[in-house]
């Protein structure tokens, strides 16, 4: 029913902005965009939203959008800024881009995009593209890569594919979920290395094979939502940081008691004999002291995997950074040594019927510059192509003056002050760029840092971008024109290519055919993409989507076209072939002494079914559901501790400090906190206020110590030990503002 | 006249609370108000043998409505449709039926001038729409439909005998019903609002 409004079909861009999402319906009455509901005919989202698609309408009409291009007038830092035309600061950008260019090299000129743009979206593209044309490939989403693309890195090595093998839940009889937020988080911890782009299918997924009979496991220190209302078949409350020896513990099962796929390992893996000689310590019993998980639970999980004929796993962000190689090594292990790859019900591979997108030019590139990357001989960033600089270095090569760290920076969309860990250092670094530009919806901690602030506007304001599922194409469409003088970051970052005279590679700003030459691949065009808002378009299913077993094709690029249940190439970089348990280094285990001061385990978790990442909590529909960051204790510990639910805490690591509301939770093991992260935004219509990234602050990040790192791939550590004592509120910090 | 009612399949709810903000979109409720569903999320047991519960509760549409019969100013009504209502204009805000109302979801509005609760979404389901919250439950865990119509799903689920109202002991005969939810929890004696 319409009310008399007139409807707009478009997608939400709550979880991968800009990319392919959930279909929606938006209702305008009066040129106000007034409520939304979902699409029907949107295969991923049949109609449905989540709470965060919902409030659609109060994110566009929020008090803390950036409204106006503002140059900074104060400190770095201290938020104060003053109008000006979008003429003075485009050209003020391209005239200090080309003019770095020159002085210190093309490599000092560096892009940093965060969840504003889907992975391989368009504008992932577009700012490839802009970046290379200007012979840079600097390339970052500032802020560390600790989710999806270090553990990748290693299931890539050992069992191939173009990405995850991902959980086929359609057809499983048994579901691990493995430290995820069981499709309530983040694409982090909800969507990414499933089958769906979206959060919300991936749980809905799970509940209707659950209520057809598949069970489900809940590994994680917390009884997630998704194994609520008796779903879940077990619960194990591992200890946080130490899953990779609970998965070790699983593999020596497996081979000891011979429930491996014989055929599968003989045919398609190579290294299984040495594999189970490394693997012999690695007993029920030696996990048990680790993981707090019964020895008697570890067979059961280990026998009940292994002999479930369709029995698929996620993980998603990994519950272990610092030694990440010993969990990400072990869950591919897992999946071939039992054959649960590319089979019905098992970990798959999918494919999209086509790939959108249109050359990046990243041949303009010299090997020279791509030599002078921060971190360039890091493994990970060596071994890919040199695409994009290692983040911890980037941040050391500023700190340190290096000759080639990068000099102008612009943000598109990312809030590492928030995202990253140790903000304080963020803050030292981002206070020593030459020029910093940030373009985002609304103001951040971040954009304190800038020298120029240009305010982007929300997709339900701009033309759209195309985005492909599975064999699904579709695009978001203008809901109403930009408020205030928002604009399209598309748009911005056309104009910005010309006006530096590199029209010629940007389609001579021309948005239609920059959307024409994305969309070529699929021979579709944006006019046919466009004539079909409501239903979007539906291209060919090949067979090779819908095969499975693909094995020659999967493994082809592995040696010898094989799995390799050992990595020998990690060897020469100090790293073990096989994965190998440390655990975390503040652990209690490996840290007695700190132990001692510091006597409960912190990690934190991505987001929930009501926000996502830094941001969104600026919206008071979902923010009232929410009011304050929480941490979540278990009510014996709380006990021990002094502290009533509801209580203002202090978190205390040998790191820094942060501030939260006691969550009394028995569903959370009694040895660790879990604080939620990318807190910090105010709601003035609940009369909150800001909250500053720093010490003291609601930021878990000023907890982990950042030299706490995977040595191949540079993923930060996200656990610490902690104590825990009442306080009062966090300080509110000023907002930023704008001067005469 | 359909004698319509709303089965709540628990096994289906993650608590994702699209329906809580989704009644707050479609009616342009205010923020800062508790809103006409909302969702409680309950932990029994001591770790590690722990279980939670996770549902949204709404106006129970009682055939027996102690709100209606409070109320002294025929604000509390039942329509034509069988519907509990309140009839905005004739309310006073006296909260007579905020606290009367056994599930806590009779709510005031935000400068509780008013009375303000779940109608099943009238506005919809005259049109022949679903209300806006069973529409939208990403995971179908919301079934609507007649009771008095013996064929409908939701039917045919109380006849299988797996579902009942939220709480046994009160017997204003509710037309929202639970399925899959154990006794002990769907008969707590207070449902308070939790985050
Ligand atoms: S699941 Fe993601 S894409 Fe879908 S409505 Fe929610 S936020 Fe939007
Ligand atoms: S929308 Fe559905 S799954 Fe989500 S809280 Fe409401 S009833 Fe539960
Ligand atoms: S649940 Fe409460 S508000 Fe609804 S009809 Fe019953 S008494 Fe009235």
């Amino acid at each position: 029913m319409n009310h008399g409004e007139r409807i707009i079909p478009t997608m939400c861009h709550g979880c991968s902005y800009g990319g392919y999402n959930c279909g929606m319906l938006a209702h305008v009455k009066d040129g106000r965009f007034v409520r939304v509901e979902g699409n029907p005919h949107h295969p991923l989202n049949r109609g449905k939203l989540c709470a965060k698609g919902q409030s659609a309408v109060q994110w566009v009409y929020n008090e803390n959008r950036l409204k106006f291009p503002m140059k900074r007038t104060g400190e770095k830092g201290a938020g104060a800024f003053k109008r000006i035309s979008w003429d003075e600061a485009l050209d003020t950008i391209a005239k200090t881009l080309l003019e770095t260019r020159e002085q210190t090299g093309p490599e000092s000129l560096m892009l940093s995009k965060g969840q504003s743009s889907s992975w391989a979206g368009l504008h992932h593209f577009l700012w490839m593209r802009f970046m290379h044309a200007l012979g840079s490939t600097t390339f970052s989403n500032w802020g560390p890569s600790v989710c999806y693309s270090p553990q990748l890195m290693y299931h890539k090595a050992m069992i191939g594919g173009p990405t995850y093998a991902r959980p086929d839940y359609d057809n499983a009889d048994l579901i691990l979920e493995w430290f995820t937020g069981g499709g309530l988080g983040g694409p982090a911890r909800g969507g990414v290395e499933t089958l769906d782009t979206n959060l919300r299918s991936v749980s809905v997924k799970i509940m209707e094979r659950v209520e057809k009979g598949a069970r489900l496991i809940i590994i994680n220190p917390q009884l997630i939502p998704l194994g609520a209302n008796g779903r879940a078949y077990r619960w194990l409350p591992v200890r946080p940081g130490t899953d990779a020896a609970l998965a070790l513990a699983m593999i020596h099962v497996i081979i000891r008691e011979g429930l491996f796929d014989r055929d599968f390992v003989a045919k398609w893996c190579e290294g299984f004999d040495e594999l189970k000689t490394h693997i012999a310590p690695c007993r029920p019993a030696w996990a048990e002291e680790i993981t707090g998980i019964p020895a008697g639970d570890i067979e059961d999980l280990a026998r009940l995997y292994a002999t479930t004929k369709r029995a698929c796993l996620r993980v998603s962000e990994a519950p272990q950074k610092a030694d990440l190689a010993a969990f990400a090594m072990a869950i591919p292990i897992l999946m071939a040594i039992t054959g649960h790859l590319d089979r019905e019900g098992a970990n798959i591979w999918a494919f999209p019927a086509g790939r959108l997108g249109f050359p990046t030019l990243s041949e303009r590139v010299t090997p020279a510059a791509r030599e002078r990357l921060p971190g360039a001989d890091v493994y990970s960033v060596r071994t890919g192509g040199r695409h994009a600089a290692f983040f911890p270095a980037v941040i050391e090569s500023l700190i340190s003056d290096a000759p080639h760290r990068p000099r102008a920076l612009l943000i598109f969309g990312s809030n590492p002050m928030n995202t990253a860990r140790n903000p304080a250092l963020i803050a030292e670094a981002l206070k020593r760029l030459a020029f910093t530009v940030v373009v985002d919806v609304a103001f951040t901690p971040t954009s304190r840092y800038a020298d120029i602030l240009l305010p982007a506007a929300t997709r339900y304001e701009c033309r759209g971008q195309p985005g492909i599922w599975r064999n699904h194409l579709a695009m978001s469409h203008r809901v109403i024109p930009p408020l205030w003088e928002t604009r399209d970051e598309l748009d911005v970052t056309l104009d910005l290519a010309c006006r530096m005279g590199l029209g010629g590679d940007f389609w001579e700003g021309n948005w239609t055919a920059m959307c024409n030459a994305f969309l070529s691949p699929v021979g579709v065009t944006l006019s046919a993409l466009q004539d079909n808002a409501l239903k979007g378009i539906t291209l060919p299913s090949t067979d090779y989507i819908t095969r499975r077993e693909r094995y020659e094709i999967l493994f082809k690029d592995l040696p010898n076209g094989k799995i390799q249940l050992a990595v020998r190439a990690f060897e020469p970089e100090g790293a073990a072939a096989f994965p190998t348990y440390h655990g975390e280094p503040e652990d209690p285990a490996n840290a007695p002494e700190l132990s001692a001061h510091y006597p409960l385990i912190l990690t934190d978790e991505h987001s929930d079914s009501i926000n996502h990442h830094a941001w969104m909590r600026d919206i008071p529909w979902l923010r009232e559901l929410k009011r304050q960051p929480v941490v979540k204790l278990n009510p014996a510990t709380a006990r021990a501790h002094g502290i009533e639910a509801g209580d203002w805490v202090q978190i205390i690591s040998p790191h820094g400090r942060m501030k939260a509301v006691a969550r009394l939770f028995e569903g959370i093991r009694p040895d660790t906190l879990m604080a939620q992260h990318g807190w910090w935004q105010g709601c003035a219509p609940l009369g909150l206020s800001e909250v500053s990234p720093l010490n003291d602050g609601v930021n878990p990040n000023c907890l982990y110590n950042w030299e706490n790192r995977d040595p191949l791939t540079g993923d930060i550590t996200k656990n610490t030990l902690v104590r825990i004592e009442k306080a009062g509120p966090p300080q509110g910090v000023r907002p930023i503002r704008e001067e005469g | 006249m359909a004698r319509n009612g709303i089965l709540v399949d628990t096994g289906k709810c993650d608590g994702c609370r699209s329906c809580v903000v989704g009644c707050k979109n479609w009616h342009d409720l205010p923020a800062g108000t508790p809103g006409r569903i909302r969702l409680m999320d309950i932990t029994t047991g001591h770790y590690p043998e722990v279980s939670r519960w996770l549902f949204p509760i709404m106006c129970m549409q009682c055939a027996f409505p102690p709100c209606v019969a409070v109320c002294r100013f025929q604000a509390c009504h039942v329509g034509e449709d069988g519907i509990v209502r309140v009839a905005r204009e004739k309310c006073v805000g006296c909260n007579l039926c905020v606290l009367t109302c056994p599930y806590d979801a009779r709510v005031p509005t935000e400068d509780g001038t008013i009375a303000d609760g779940c109608d099943f979404c009238a506005d919809r389901t005259a049109a022949g729409d679903l209300p806006y919250c069973v529409e939208t439950c990403p995971s179908g865990a919301l079934i609507f439909g007649d009771l008095d119509d013996p064929k409908s799903e939701i039917s045919r689920i109380l006849a299988r005998g797996e579902a009942g109202p939220l709480k046994k002991s009160f017997k204003t005969r509710p037309r929202v019903f639970y399925a899959h939810l154990p006794l002990p929890i769907s008969d707590r004696p207070d449902p308070r609002r939790e985050w």
